[in-house]
């Protein structure tokens, strides 16, 4: 089963900014643009705003979450002026979600197959018969075995990997424009982290979603998605195909990302911390150079406003220095 | 499924055993002398007294008394009361569907108050309405049950009179039976109501912020459904064992109230039976009493695993 493969964007979202009550902003500035069956990467450390945006554009942010932007279009369906109902007719619809946590984003009381159906049953687009075969159907697609008795059980009777499979049936339901994944990976075994980012990338093509997919784990990016956009303390600053980010970093931060992915000579290391400091939240204030206060190449320059640069004609970065320094080989990138 | 069934039960039973043995050593602690009490005359002849503890079965031995105490009870013979020239497991038969009735109306109304009103609490936090919930659920916990009681019945006595005291029975109208009730079960589940709705208005904000309810969200399930179709569900499982407890107080609470509005039930039984030392009769109610505790807490365990799924599967 294919779907027509809509013209429009899945996602564009133009100069999003986030702010939890009367804090400082945790996005800021941020465009995105996700074409159909394209899977855009967002990588960052913790607490840059990934999570955050991937749940504004489902309008799932809490009350005292405030959003600002100049644009906000899930599929055709401007949202920046939506309300709550507006919002219902969208998700699971239009847009849907995956979470990180396999093990409690499904309900513990409620049948996965009454779960999956609950999507069609909510907008109309099935009767409870074809709700329950075409539950049955995403359970194969997604390659659940036995579904017929897979269906009628509960979460908690089924693994990780298999609840993270349902999360992606119920998300796949309506056959949405796009999808938002949100650390889709993080909580599973890497054999089975393997198999859900294939599941993804099947799924895309098969059904024409567009991805939006959040992690902090560059390997998983540069594994699935057609183009990363790289986040730090808040705001965008690379952007470009994995290929080539990968290849050139044109920023301090990228390049220390790139360096810390495992490769068949070096074991990964997680309990090294990649770069020493942390994000505070005076760097997010800051008008120059968010990284400054962590970069190795920081100048004086590096105070003043900033904006994302051409690098390449797909590759951008948000860097004063970006054409003077070599990052290519700089694994020791930062101090 | 079929230990877990065993080994609720087996508690169960342990525990009757223990009640049994209780009930029977603890009149025998009590001060007076039942046969004393049984001639209810002053200066009575020695010889007349072991007469009557021949009679009475009080010259054996501790154990053996027991024994034929348990013996009786488990053929449904309580033996007879002291004071009243009664059977007593005629009198039970009389008494207990009293206050089963009572109970019961009791459970109804403080569910029927506690759950709507805690759950309206937690949908509708922060609003006026949840204040006035909250504000109501800590009056009626702070207020005991027969200080409300004895006010509401002084009050009804100057005011409107209505026929509050007293009880008509099943057998001549079962509704003007139940509305006869209605007051006392009122106040008895007072408590009960204010428990149910705090202790809910609890579950159903911890539940409403869950992952798996912002997974229904991202379906684009609106809100009443999701209170309905995902809130309620696993916001009420832990509620069922508080309404256990709560019930399990009541039973206490009916001893009281049953007293202050005249119902003639186990509880005022009880009372009459402790206020003339008619110890096989005291006996006998607090094995039936403590017997409706242990039931009660047996149906709350065997109920966990037909609501919740996760117990069923361990
Ligand atoms: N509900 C919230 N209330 C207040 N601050 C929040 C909330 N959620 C996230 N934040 C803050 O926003 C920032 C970004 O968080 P998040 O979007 O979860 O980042 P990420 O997903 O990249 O780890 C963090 O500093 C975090 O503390
Ligand atoms: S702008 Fe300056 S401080 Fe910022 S990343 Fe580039 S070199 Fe480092
Ligand atoms: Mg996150």
């Amino acid at each position: 089963m294919t779907a027509t493969i809509a013209t429009t964007d899945a996602l564009a979202v133009e100069d999003l900014t986030i702010s939890y009550g009367a804090g400082i902003p945790v996005v800021t500035g941020v465009d995105l643009r996700v074409g159909p069956g394209e899977i855009l990467g967002v990588i960052g450390e913790s607490g840059c705003g990934k999570s955050s945006i991937g749940f504004a554009v489902l309008g799932l942010l809490p009350a005292s979450a405030v959003v600002d932007a100049d644009r906000l279009d899930v599929g055709s369906h401007g949202m920046l002026e939506a309300d709550e109902a507006d919002w219902n007719q969208v998700r699971g619809r239009v847009a849907s979600m995956v979470f990180q946590e396999p093990m409690s984003a499904l309900n513990p009381c409620m049948r996965v197959g009454a779960q999956i159906a609950e999507v069609l049953l909510v907008h109309g687009l099935a009767d409870k018969q074809a709700a329950h075969a075409r539950a049955l159907e995403l359970l194969r697609m997604v390659q659940v075995p036995e579904p017929e008795l897979r269906a009628k059980q509960f979460p908690h009777q089924m693994s990780g990997g298999m609840r993270q499979r349902i999360v992606i049936a119920m998300a796949m339901a309506a056959n949405p424009r796009l999808l938002v994944a949100d650390e889709p990976t993080t909580a599973l075994d890497v054999t089975v982290q393997a198999q859900i980012l294939d599941l993804l990338d099947r799924m895309r093509r098969e059904t024409g979603a567009g991805v939006l997919l959040i992690s902090h784990d560059l390997g998983v990016i540069a594994q699935t998605c057609d183009r990363v956009v790289v986040m730090y303390a808040g705001e965008i600053v690379e952007e470009g195909e994995p290929a080539e980010v990968l290849a050139r970093p044109s920023h301090p931060y990228t390049a220390a990302l790139v360096a810390s992915i495992p490769t068949t000579t070096t074991p990964a290391r997680q309990d090294l911390p990649m770069i020493p400091g942390g994000v505070r939240d005076a760097d997010r204030a800051t008008a120059g150079c968010r990284f400054a206060a962590r970069c190795a190449f920081a100048t004086e320059r590096c105070a003043s406003p900033q904006a994302l640069v051409e690098i390449a004609p797909t590759h951008t970065a948000r860097c004063w220095r970006s054409a003077e320094l070599d990052l290519t080989t700089t694994t020791e990138a930062t101090a | 499924m079929a230990k877990y069934l065993a080994k609720r039960l087996g508690a169960a039973l342990l525990v009757l055993f223990a009640l049994s043995l209780l009930s029977f050593g603890m009149v025998r602690l009590m001060p007076g002398d039942p046969a004393l009490q049984y001639l209810n005359i002053d200066n009575p002849d020695p010889t007349q007294l072991d007469q009557i503890r021949a009679e009475l079965g009080l010259d054996a031995p501790w154990y053996s008394q027991y024994l034929s105490w348990l013996g009786g009870v488990l053929h449904g013979d309580f033996g007879q009361s002291l004071t009243k020239s009664a059977d007593i497991g005629t009198m039970l038969a009389d008494r207990f569907p009293v206050s089963l009735q009572l109970a019961v109306v009791a459970v109804l109304v403080g569910l029927l108050i506690g759950l709507p009103s805690g759950v309206v609490s937690a949908v509708r936090q922060g609003t006026p309405l949840d204040a006035v919930i909250r504000g109501g659920s800590f009056v009626a916990l702070s207020v005991p049950a027969f200080a409300i009681a004895a006010v509401v019945i002084m009050i009804n006595a100057f005011t409107l009179k209505l026929p509050l005291i007293g009880y008509t029975p099943w057998s001549v109208s079962p509704i003007s039976s139940i509305l006869s009730l209605l007051a006392p079960a009122l106040i008895l589940s007072l408590a009960m109501s204010a428990v149910v709705s705090r202790y809910s208005r609890g579950t159903v904000l911890d539940t409403l912020s869950q992952d798996y309810i912002r997974t229904a969200r991202s379906k684009g399930v609106p809100t009443g459904r999701i209170v309905r179709g995902h809130a309620l569900r696993n916001a009420l499982i832990p509620v069922t064992t508080v309404v256990g407890i709560q019930l399990a107080a009541l039973i206490g609470g009916t001893v009281v109230i049953e007293n202050v509005f005249a119902i003639p039930g186990m509880g005022s039984m009880l009372i009459e039976a402790i206020n003339s030392s008619d110890y096989p009769t005291i006996q006998a109610c607090v094995l039936v009493l403590g017997a409706c505790f242990v039931l009660i807490n047996l149906v709350v365990d065997l109920l966990y695993p037909v609501i919740d799924p996760r117990v069923r599967a361990s």
